[in-house]
């Protein structure tokens, strides 16, 4: 007999217990109201490509800003939504899944997934909206793949973004005290960020090094230019403006938050990455202190 | 008057920051100005719980909770992911002059002042994180079955 509770610390016949059998889980109640319809069920040979469409679409979701709890729960109601029990397990850097068949069918995919922490809410929009649609009327495999494509392949032109990055630097030097001619000068310094961050990017799969190099690069822009023109701009204000942009102080408050809601790994390891980014790019402000110091 | 000039000039650079990163975040058009007015909310609530002398730690708390509460009003509304609303509106609390001058003390080398601006810019996070978790906390408790809502 098993004591429901604390199964694992008796010895049972069961020697391997269910997770399932521990708490109530809210992900596959919505598995039981499914079967009771007609769950529409897919082509055999289809099970993995869905499952693989299944992961592009937390990968996404990843890659977009959600919540982990967000896209643990977003696969596993599509997983429920094609007749299947789901096990998902996210952390930011690896999604993994076993979707379990009525017919007895068990399969296992992961994905490695880059750990970015860029923020796209429209696509992340789309995908939720995708992802309810589908859990309403399921689709194909093929539909659920041209979605998913259209959806990756939304192009954003970067004049918004230029725009909205100096926007930005000018409404924070003003928010933390700056006249408006400092404003205007970290919304231009903030065309250098933008330039830096383009080119880094590109190149540069690191991210610890792309803080380091990004905030030196616009440090000794910003020092150079208020050591060249005397009293006229107070340095700390413009700087302060370009670093909203930069720094990941929203990453921390995530990762935090990450923590509180009870990803504890997923949360302890953004907060872990934050802090070494942090520090990557307050040694890039002091490289460039020093060197524009070095220049009055 | 509820705020000084300086406050209402804060409030309005709040508000068009917040802006400003809904832009950058590629929100949905809709929902800029509500994510914009987050950020002018979550600003306005932490400048009145410092009016109230209650100290920068619960201004972070409470403006959190604010922040989280508006957010989760408007993906019910809206029917969007709540964190399209949460991060714009939380953006204005986050510790920017903190973090510049623990920099720039460490730089000039005066640690005891690089430390105790660390620890403000540590907690304020820590607080502002904890009142979205809080909030997210909550509605999670009252969270319907198989409910397909803003989540």
């Amino acid at each position: 007999m098993e004591a429901a509770g604390i199964p694992g610390m008796l010895m049972t016949e069961k020697y391997r217990v269910s997770g399932r059998d521990r708490l109530p889980d809210r992900r596959n109640e919505a598995m039981t109201e499914t079967m009771e319809q007609t769950a529409p069920v897919i082509p055999a040979g289809e099970e993995d490509a869905l499952l693989q469409r299944i992961l592009d679409i937390g990968d996404l979701m990843l890659q977009s800003g959600a919540e982990i709890g967000r896209v643990e729960d977003t696969i596993a109601r599509i997983g429920n939504a094609y007749g299947a029990e789901m096990d998902v397990y996210v952390i930011i850097y690896s999604i993994v899944v076993t979707m379990q068949y009525p017919g007895g069918r068990v399969l296992t995919q992961t994905r490695r997934t880059r750990g970015r922490d860029d923020m796209e809410f429209d696509r992340l929009d789309r995908l939720n909206d995708l992802s309810r649609r589908c859990c309403a009327n399921p689709m194909t495999v093929g539909e659920l793949a041209a979605e998913i494509d259209a959806i990756r392949s939304l192009h954003k032109s970067r004049l918004p973004h230029i725009a909205s990055c100096m926007l930005a630097a000018f409404a924070f030097s003003l928010f933390f005290g700056g006249r408006p001619a400092d404003g205007i000068a970290a919304a231009a310094f903030s065309l250098l960020f933008v330039l830096l961050q383009g080119i880094l990017s590109r190149y540069s799969t690191n991210r610890i090094f792309y803080f380091l190099l990004v905030s030196l690069g616009v440090g000794a822009g910003i020092g150079a230019f208020c050591r060249l023109t005397g009293a006229l701009f107070n340095e700390e204000l413009v700087m302060i403006g370009v670093i909203m942009l930069i720094n990941p102080g929203i990453t921390m408050i995530n990762a935090v938050r990450e923590m509180i809601v009870g990803n504890t790994i997923s949360g302890a390891l953004r907060l872990i990455e934050a802090t070494i980014w942090t520090i990557a790019m307050a040694a890039g402000f002091m490289l460039a202190i020093h060197i524009t110091g070095g220049i009055a | 008057m509820l705020f000084s000039l300086d406050e209402c000039l804060q409030l309005l650079m709040a508000l068009l920051g917040s802006a400003a990163f809904a832009l950058i975040f590629h929100t949905p058009e809709k929902c800029i100005f509500p994510a914009a007015l987050g950020g002018f909310v979550s600003w306005a609530v932490y400048l009145l719980t410092m009016h109230a002398g209650r100290g920068y730690l619960m201004a972070c708390l409470l403006s959190g909770i604010a922040a989280a509460l508006w957010a989760e009003a408007f993906a019910r509304v809206m029917k969007k992911p709540v964190t399209v609303f949460l991060i714009s509106s939380v953006i204005p609390l986050i510790p920017g002059r903190d973090m510049y001058r623990t920099m720039s003390n460490l730089v000039v080398g005066n640690l005891g002042a690089a430390a105790g601006y660390g620890q403000t810019m540590v907690l304020s996070m820590i607080f502002i994180a904890g009142g979205m978790s809080l909030v997210a906390a909550a509605f999670l408790l009252f969270r319907g079955r198989g409910r397909q809502g803003a989540m």
